[in-house]
């Protein structure tokens, strides 16, 4: 199955919290018109052209309008479509309680909630307005138990940042997706060498604890080194695009929305051909070694230095450092793997760590200039 | 030090493990990573079994 367009819904553009580093500065009582919604995804949902649909309920914190949410879900699942769909929302978790818990427990296999975490209750407290007892955390790994949550981490959390990955390990969360926020100034040398030190103890702690999913700060795709195409785009930008039924328009993603980067910067944006890699790699980082497997957010480029292809450039030390101890984990995982003979060393894992280990040689001589392990 | 001898030999030691495709080391490249059949493109690419076919890691804020 190709999901191959997302409808994002603008529930609402209000939220009960106010973190740190949030991205939607313009907030408002205004919400979406379920009847509007009714229309639109109608037809979308019948045009045999769009394939399946990823339906987004994109907030502020969409659950303060559960119940226009719930009239539209329920509606959606007494129809008949021709495309695919799915229900999808990124929650902060205060509302999932109660009645919203338990709709959204009877309905988990059709609509699926991302939970936003930011580590211990310390460091989500710090990012996420004291929100952390708030959460039900031991709902949403049984209700979703592979989805995981979503890890943000900012300069005042990073310094406990291997304690607030081991403690969501400990708590049972499956899959801990982890990067440091965008539109954030990581200028400080200090954090720098602090985000060093914590990978540090992740990496002992992976190596002590094979069995245990590293988080994606550790899922460094090195095995794209190896490849002779062109770069491909970090994320799908332009590829499903995201549809905003406020406005009735496609956008590369829902960063370039009008509610979040501005009317006039949303309409430019048309610019961009996201087929072209003009769009998403700059003269610079198309020299640069680690180009195929450095994360960047095309979204907050365009917001922040008004291309999508302009990177943090300060980013880009906290990158190779993940890199450069990511290298050195992956060395150690995978010696220690194959001396103790595990069982799962079958010839997929095997081609696998081959070209991890392959991609790694090729970038060793710019991974040394990086750090001294 | 990331030592390029060393990551060689552990290089040779995970090949020579790989019985379907013998000695030749071009045949390597044919095999592609497995990725999730349902990845949407949204991840890094770097996709596993455990993906639930939506990924909320896109890397924005939040």
């Amino acid at each position: 199955m190709e999901w191959n367009r997302n409808v994002t819904i603008t529930t609402n553009e209000s939220c009960n919290l106010n973190c740190i580093y949030c991205y939607e500065k313009k907030k408002s009582n205004k919400s979406f018109n379920v009847s509007n919604a009714k229309k639109q995804l109608f037809s979308i949902l019948n045009d045999p052209n769009v394939g399946g649909v990823t339906i987004s309920f994109h907030g502020g914190e969409p659950f303060l309008v559960f119940d226009k949410i719930k009239g539209l879900c329920e509606w959606l699942w007494g129809q008949q479509f021709i495309q695919p769909y799915r229900c999808f929302a990124t929650t902060n978790g205060t509302l999932i309680h109660g009645e919203i818990q338990r709709w959204l427990y009877k309905n988990r296999d059709k609509f699926i909630c991302s939970l936003s975490l930011d580590g211990n209750r310390d460091m989500h407290n710090a990012n996420r307005s004291n929100s952390f007892d708030l959460i039900d955390i031991p709902f949403f790994i049984k209700a979703w138990p592979h989805q995981g949550v979503k890890m943000t981490i900012s300069p005042k959390t990073i310094t406990t940042l291997a304690a607030g990955i081991i403690f969501l390990h400990e708590m049972g969360i499956p899959d801990i997706r982890a990067n440091l926020s965008e539109m954030t100034n990581w200028e400080n040398e200090e954090l720098l060498n602090v985000f060093q030190q914590e990978l540090v103890k992740l990496e002992s702690f992976y190596l002590d604890h094979p069995l245990i999913k590293p988080c994606s700060l550790f899922n460094v795709p090195f095995f794209k080194i190896l490849e002779i195409t062109m770069p491909q785009k970090w994320c799908g930008i332009g590829e499903a695009p995201s549809y905003n039924i406020d406005t009735d328009q496609l956008y590369p993603c829902h960063l370039f929305f009008p509610s979040v980067c501005g009317q006039e910067k949303s309409k430019a944006s048309e610019l961009y051909d996201f087929t072209n890699p003009q769009s998403y790699i700059s003269e610079e980082c198309g020299k640069c070694a680690f180009l195929r497997i450095c994360p960047t957010c095309y979204g907050a480029n365009y917001i922040e230095r008004g291309h999508p292809a302009l990177r943090d450039m300060i980013m880009c030390k906290y990158h190779k450092k993940r890199f450069a101890i990511v290298a050195d984990f992956e060395y150690k995982r995978i010696r220690a793997m194959l001396e103790n003979e595990e069982p799962i060393v079958d010839n997929p894992t095997r081609l696998r760590c081959y070209k991890i280990i392959e991609g790694i040689k090729k970038i060793i001589p710019q991974l040394n200039e990086v750090i001294d392990l | 030090m990331l030592n390029l001898n060393s990551f060689n030999q552990l290089s040779d030691q995970i090949f020579q493990g790989m019985t379907y495709v013998g000695d030749d080391m071009s045949k390597v490249e044919e095999y592609r990573m497995d990725t999730c059949s349902t990845c949407d493109g949204s991840c890094s690419g770097s996709c596993d079994d455990s993906c639930t076919g939506y990924c909320s890691g896109c890397g924005s804020n939040g």
